[in-house]
């Protein structure tokens, strides 16, 4: 495997803009599925319930101890899925540039609407989204809530929360009918609803772009530091970013991908969350433990998919119970830790994998029809949307 | 309701069970359970679904009635409105074959308990990905160990129980629940055809 570096982060630069989560996890069981903490599975800690999980941790990159101020992520590709590495370098570029960008999303389609039933899907903003979960740590922005009344999540495009119960009006999308802006509020039983989406104290605005430096003296996830007026964090989801006056935008880690649709890259809110998670431990910019982010491609995985931290390929997905996934990002035998058990990082958290067991594994479903080009234009030309020409 | 006596022990068709976690290695003694299950046309005796995952916009349902009916349902992932649904009928062995491979592999009792036993924590291990979701409903269901109960409604929930399987092949419903997938959707498609060949002929 030839090592190709393609991009190094700055340390600890001024960031620029907002609204997210970490990598939290879903629970099924018999009432189910719900979001939940990630469980440390540091030594310290006899059982989950003796360690301070908090609500405001943040979740590291593979390889991050809480002492690194360099850390490398490196990514191979299947060597039968050679078709993916294109877009595989783009993707990997996109993030070690991380650069947020406005309109970013051509045909950019909400879960709460019909996709198309025709055309590919990009492998581009596939693998920009699944690199985003065993990359970066990102969870997505948006939210699963049991919509039928039948004990079973469905994505929505509500901002990312906790603790919410299947209860009617537990969620209220507010007089502005969106889902996802600032004056939703996501309620519970007993009010027990936990907001743990990363917002802009200023403005709460996921999609601004400016030289605000990205830290936790910018940043917040409690109710307590929204501005006037607004009852919970906005997330970038395509509907949002219309009400902001910033069409055909939407968070890469939004939880839908629809054939045609395609990202050109990230926005503020991508960016942001990444950027937060360099900030170290202290969670505060510029000083001596912020740590830069390296995305590394190892060409192609040789049979050696075990030396890199993810390895990339196509895969049949699909199975008796349909399609299934078009891809999807797997943590196998892996878990989160305290990184360091230090009163600092009971905060934090980081992908790590046991000794001798298996990569992560991005996998984008080969049942599906892809696009494996890059993209060279990403407002829809290529799909025969001419509206911006 | 009339209902069916279906001991566990009687009607195993598949060859050698499964190798699940069985008295040998300590756990619960799955092959000696017995139990029933409704014969009445309306009641539902298996749901068998898989929902959920990155861009997953349609999703097949099964269905299983008392009668042998087993119904296949396409439904929108987003909505789960049914956009298509096709009817066969089981015999009595095929049913007997699905539910005694269901009860024979843990599943009857498959809790996210289990899964924190064998991984040692119950989150999903995989990111985007859809999941299956098994509901039985017995009249009675009993195990040496467990008292009886009835009626019981059990249900079973993984997300990508493939991956699960592969990565924890000591979690034996993992790769029992794909199977249990394969033999419900493998009995639809066989019935289908051949209700099509009686058709034309």
């Amino acid at each position: 495997m030839k090592p190709v570096l393609l991009g190094l982060l700055a340390l600890g630069l001024s960031g620029i803009a907002h609204g997210g989560s970490y990598l939290q996890v879903r629970v099924c069981d018999d009432n189910g599925c719900r979001e939940t903490l990630p469980v440390t599975q540091h030594p310290s800690c006899p059982t989950p319930e003796d360690c301070p999980i908090t609500f405001f941790s943040i979740v590291h990159p593979f390889g991050y101890s809480g002492v690194e101020n360099q850390v490398e992520v490196s990514v191979c590709l299947l060597n039968d899925s050679l078709e993916l590495e294109p877009s595989l370098i783009e993707a990997i570029q996109t993030w070690n540039d991380l650069v947020a960008t406005t309109e970013n999303c051509a045909n950019c389609v909400l879960i709460e609407e019909t996709p198309p039933t025709a055309g590919s899907f990009d492998s581009y903003s596939a693998q920009l989204h699944e690199l985003g979960h065993c990359g970066m740590g990102l969870d997505h922005i948006n939210r699963t809530w049991d919509e039928q009344w039948d004990g079973f999540f469905e994505e929505t495009s509500y901002t990312r929360s906790a603790d919410v119960a299947a209860v009617a009006g537990a969620i209220e999308v507010g007089t502005d009918g969106i889902r996802g802006t600032l004056d939703d509020f996501h309620n519970g039983i007993q009010g027990s609803a936990k907001s743990i989406s990363w917002y802009r104290k200023i403005d709460n605005n996921p999609f601004a772009i400016d030289a605000t430096v990205i830290d936790i003296g910018s940043f917040d996830r409690t109710l307590s530091s929204l501005p006037g007026g607004h009852s919970w964090p906005a997330s970038a989801n395509r509907a949002v970013g219309e009400s902001l006056g910033v069409p055909n935008s939407q968070s890469v880690m939004y939880s839908g991908i629809a054939r045609e649709m395609a990202y050109s890259g990230l926005t503020a809110d991508d960016v942001n969350m990444v950027r937060m998670g360099m900030t170290g431990a202290d969670r505060d910019s510029g000083t001596s433990d912020d740590y830069s982010l390296q995305v590394v491609y190892d060409g192609p995985c040789d049979g050696d998919a075990h030396l890199s931290t993810i390895s990339v390929g196509l895969e049949d997905l699909s199975g008796p119970g349909g399609p299934g996934p078009i891809a999807e990002c797997r943590l196998v035998r892996l878990d989160y830790s305290f990184s360091v058990p230090s009163p600092a990082l009971t905060q934090h958290y980081s992908i790590v994998r046991a000794l001798g067991k298996l990569p992560l594994e991005v996998r984008l479903n080969s049942a599906y029809p892809w696009d494996f080009g890059p993209q060279l234009f990403a407002d829809g030309f290529e799909s025969g949307d001419l509206s911006r020409w | 309701m009339r209902a069916v006596l279906a001991v566990a022990t009687m009607l195993l068709t598949l060859g050698p069970p499964p190798e699940v976690h069985s008295p040998a290695s300590g756990g619960p003694d799955f092959e000696s359970a017995s139990f029933e299950v409704s014969t009445d046309p309306t009641d539902l005796v298996l749901f068998l679904t898989e929902r959920g995952g990155l861009g997953n916009a349609t999703a097949f349902q099964f269905l299983l009635y008392g009668d042998g009916r087993l119904v296949r349902e396409r439904v929108d992932n987003s909505n789960l409105k049914v956009l298509q649904s096709e009817e066969v009928a089981l015999t009595f062995d095929e049913t007997s074959e699905i539910l005694d491979h269901a009860v024979r592999s843990g599943l009857a009792e498959f809790t996210s308990e289990r899964v924190r036993e064998v991984v040692g924590h119950d989150q999903a291990i995989s990111v985007d990905s859809s999941t299956v979701v098994l509901e039985m409903n017995f009249i009675r269901y009993e195990r040496p160990g467990l008292s009886e109960r009835a009626p019981y409604t059990a249900t079973a929930r993984l997300t990508n129980p493939r991956i699960y399987a592969r990565a924890y092949p000591e979690l034996t419903e993992a790769s029992a629940l794909r199977r249990l997938q394969e033999l419900v959707a493998n009995h639809f498609i066989a019935s289908s055809r051949s209700e099509s060949e009686r058709g034309n002929r």
